[in-house]
């Protein structure tokens, strides 16, 4: 039987404990975290980088050369084809109503800082990446992530001097205001939790919703621009006994394969 | 020198296990990258060798895991340490037989723990500092995943180290 610790020992890591987060919180370890960052960081990456190819490996085809050439290809002009899509739609729809109060421009003048994705959340089970851009580069707690030309994958949840962290849509605490663009324009709320794919709660019963319909931001939220894009409608769910009809969303990026982001932080915002 | 290296093996070995974790993490497909490498690790160790050092390596890879982690700072960190203490005292007075079986439950109870003080240390953060978010109910479908798979996991490495040490057979009896 092992000597037990004595009690005296068993305080002093407590009282250790208790004093990193006292300290940390008066700001006193400010230099030794942001030097343990800047030293392990780079590591970290790097074993990230390391472990997403290795699990790539896993699904190695026997044309593995020309199937990631093609898939990759087909992957890009998708998303490109379905943002431009979108936009044109809300383009057409904000025309034929003929708003002279909204001085709305094309999406590509908000100001943004270009991340690179550090690292995936590895130790809450949470959907959350971690980006190499913080607080010194402009960057605020519920700002908008997006890749491409205007894809939203999330919003940032907490900002340290120079990393960040991103709640991807698919998580299971996100919440985000959307609309289909369909002729109704159903508003309704976009959450995650369910893996890969989103869902869409409180869109109207009488309002018609379709697969394939495209879904958006409705920009309700304050930092939330509207228009950009979440996914597509997968499957509608339109019970007679429920007050609200649901829609389960196909993203339009695949959130593990994130590699560059841009998060918004112009005055639009 | 000597405590040099002592210092540099001590800090170097935490880093490590924070990687293998997140090399792990990345790798592994859904549901198997919710083990939680790091407490397999801390409480093999834990298992292996429960002296101060080992405590005060639990403090340091809490810490370093704090640094990238999404909730507010301090909560894995009380929560790795509160629930390894507990662990460590099960092991010594309750779980005393090192047999696989115990080993297994050493792993369910201890990450049990840990989840259970990280969610009431969330709430109250919450509610009383409005610090993070309080985790909604499909919180409980990770735990119970992450808890089952990473004890199995630890049963896996305590049939390995039987290979390489007689510390972990039950069949020896540990005199320290």
């Amino acid at each position: 039987m092992p000597r037990p610790l004595p009690r005296q020992l068993i305080i002093s890591i407590l009282l250790a404990t208790a004093a990193l987060v006292f300290f940390h919180y008066l700001g006193w370890l400010g230099p030794f975290e942001r030097g343990a960052r800047a030293l392990i960081t780079p590591i970290i990456s790097t074993a990230h980088n390391l472990g997403a190819s290795l699990g790539d490996r896993l699904n190695f085809f026997s044309n593995q050369t020309d199937y990631n050439v093609v898939e990759k290809n087909l992957s890009d002009l998708k998303e490109k084809f379905d943002t431009q899509n979108a936009r044109l739609k809300l383009i057409e729809e904000e025309n034929s109503n003929l708003r002279q109060q909204l001085s709305y421009a094309k999406r590509s003048k908000i100001d943004g800082v270009m991340a690179e994705i550090i690292s995936q959340e590895t130790v809450n089970n949470e959907q959350t990446i971690l980006i190499n851009r913080g607080s010194s580069q402009g960057l605020k707690n519920g700002q908008p992530v997006i890749v491409g030309d205007g894809t939203l994958v999330g919003t940032l949840i907490k900002t340290e001097n120079d990393i960040a962290i991103v709640r991807l849509l698919n998580d299971s605490q996100s919440r985000v205001g959307a609309r289909v663009l369909n002729k109704d324009g159903s508003l309704g709320a976009v959450e995650g939790g369910f893996r890969v794919s989103l869902r869409m709660n409180l869109i109207p019963r009488d309002e018609t919703v379709l697969v394939g319909d495209q879904i958006v931001t409705s920009g309700i939220e304050d930092g939330m621009p509207r228009g950009l894009l979440i996914g597509t409608v997968a499957v509608v769910e339109n019970e007679p006994y429920q007050p609200f009809q649901q829609a389960i969303l196909t993203p339009s990026v695949d959130y593990n394969k994130l590699s560059i982001v841009r998060v918004l932080i112009g005055s639009d915002v | 020198m000597k405590l040099l290296l002592k210092i540099i093996s001590f800090v170097g070995g935490s880093i490590l296990l924070v990687l293998l974790h997140v090399i792990l993490v990345d790798f592994f497909p859904y549901p198997l990258n919710y083990i939680n490498v790091v407490f397999i690790g801390l409480l093999w160790w834990l298992i292996y060798n429960p002296s101060y050092e080992t405590k005060i390596r639990i403090v340091l890879v809490g810490w370093l895991i704090e640094l990238y982690a999404s909730t507010p700072f301090g909560i894995l960190l009380i929560s790795l340490v509160a629930a390894l203490l507990i662990v460590d005292w099960l092991l010594r007075t309750i779980l005393t037989h090192h047999s696989w079986y115990m080993v297994f439950l050493t792993g369910v109870a201890g990450l049990a723990l840990y989840r259970v003080i990280y969610v009431l240390l969330l709430i109250v953060g919450a509610s009383f500092f409005h610090v993070g978010a309080i985790p909604n109910v499909k919180i409980l479908t990770v735990v119970i995943q992450e808890v089952l798979l990473s004890s199995f996991g630890i049963v896996l490495l305590y049939f390995v180290s039987q290979l390489f040490t007689r510390r972990m057979n039950p069949r020896y009896i540990n005199l320290t």
